[in-house]
């Protein structure tokens, strides 16, 4: 299948734009190409196994109980990838706002694929997060989940950006003033930490940021509020379900 | 935060505890309040015919395109608060003190991802 193959929605008379159309047919694209610390092969595959998380006996009595670490066991995984990534992979689906810095430093000093731990880890993340977002996106309209792409050859890059800061999150980030050199195309003059959270992968934002843009609005609208963006949903309505969901979530960033 | 941002750039009266889930009373002076409401927590539930039967309402109430980019925040917001979790970033300094009230008032200190942001402060 080419990548224009994927995402037609000829099933359905929904009026999916274009533009979401063509956002989500390049993020399947930059899921089937290697990233810094994952074969394109292993990338699907991590998405796969994001798909088996919801139904996953060890992710429910976890989510079932005070503390995640009292339930031991194995996931309902593919078994294709290293347990490490399985887990990282469930915990971010299933019970994310119980991780913490501990849990994360665990892992990382154990390791998770063996190489760099923390750009493993940040790499799982965002391919976790793009595929799940865009599943869930398919789940609201009444769509199936979109087939997987076939992975594309190749090493991965091995890229670690050479300007991070370790202050904020658990893992590092690229800083405020890091939008230079190689990461100057990240952001302009003004950041947030949830732009800068996944930059240890630095392609994570990039496609972050054409996704944000026909899922929610683009950047340029976020800080002009009122301004409508000419779609068939009003700025108070997107920030109703934006808040609602996040609300959902426990979500108090 | 930028529900209320929006609301006063176009001079409207909204209900900011609709985000919350426990309320759905009436549409909070949102146009399809309510039923961008019942999506959400339909959406959220994971409870197929419910879903179904919201989103029949909702494209009922915008039409279907309204829907789809409905669901298309929805997904959107499903990555966020992951990004956010899962690598354990505080809310922005910057923002702190801007959305104090906001936070009060919807009580979202007492979540529990409020803690990689208090245990910075």
């Amino acid at each position: 299948m080419t990548n224009s193959d994927f995402f037609a929605f000829t099933d359905t008379t929904l009026p999916v734009r274009e533009e979401q159309q063509a956002a989500f047919q390049n993020a399947w694209q930059f899921l089937a190409l290697p990233g810094n610390w994952f074969t394109g092969a292993e990338r699907v595959a991590i998405a796969a196994e994001s798909r088996k998380a919801y139904a996953c006996q060890l992710c429910q009595q976890r989510k079932d109980s005070l503390s995640p670490a009292s339930v031991t066991g194995s996931h309902d995984s593919s078994g294709l990838l290293p347990v490490a990534v399985v887990d990282i992979v469930h915990r971010c689906i299933t019970d994310q706002n119980r991780i913490t810095q501990r849990w994360v430093d665990g892992l990382l000093e154990a390791g998770i694929n063996g190489h760099d731990a923390q750009g493993e880890y940040v790499e799982i993340i965002g391919v976790v997060v793009l595929i799940y977002s865009i599943d869930e996106f398919m789940r609201g309209i009444g769509a199936p989940p979109e087939p997987l792409p076939e992975p594309l050859a190749g090493e991965p890059s091995w890229y670690r950006p050479p300007n991070l800061e370790t202050e904020t999150g658990f893992v590092p980030m690229i800083p405020v003033d890091g939008n230079t050199g190689d990461e100057a195309d990240l952001w302009s003059e003004m950041t947030a930490n949830v732009l800068r959270a996944l930059t240890l992968v630095p392609n994570n934002l990039r496609h972050w940021k054409m996704l944000s843009d026909q899922m929610y609005v683009p950047l340029p609208f976020m800080g002009q509020p009122g301004l409508e963006t000419g779609r068939a949903i009003d700025r108070m309505q997107v920030e109703l379900v934006a808040g609602r969901v996040s609300s959902h979530n426990e979500c108090f960033y | 935060m930028a529900l209320r941002g929006n609301a006063l750039a176009k001079n409207r009266e909204i209900d900011i505890r609709q985000v919350r889930t426990e309320e759905n009373a009436d549409d909070g002076g949102i146009d399809c309040g309510r039923e961008l409401n019942s999506f959400v927590d339909a959406f959220m539930s994971h409870d197929e015919a419910q879903l179904s039967q919201a989103r029949e309402a909702l494209v009922n109430a915008m039409g279907a395109a309204g829907m789809v980019e409905a669901a298309a925040v929805a997904g959107n917001f499903q990555r966020m608060v992951r990004i956010a979790d899962c690598i354990g970033i505080p809310f922005d300094e910057s923002r702190m003190e801007m959305t104090a009230g906001v936070r009060e008032e919807l009580k979202l200190n007492e979540f529990q991802s409020a803690e990689n942001t208090f245990k910075r402060s």
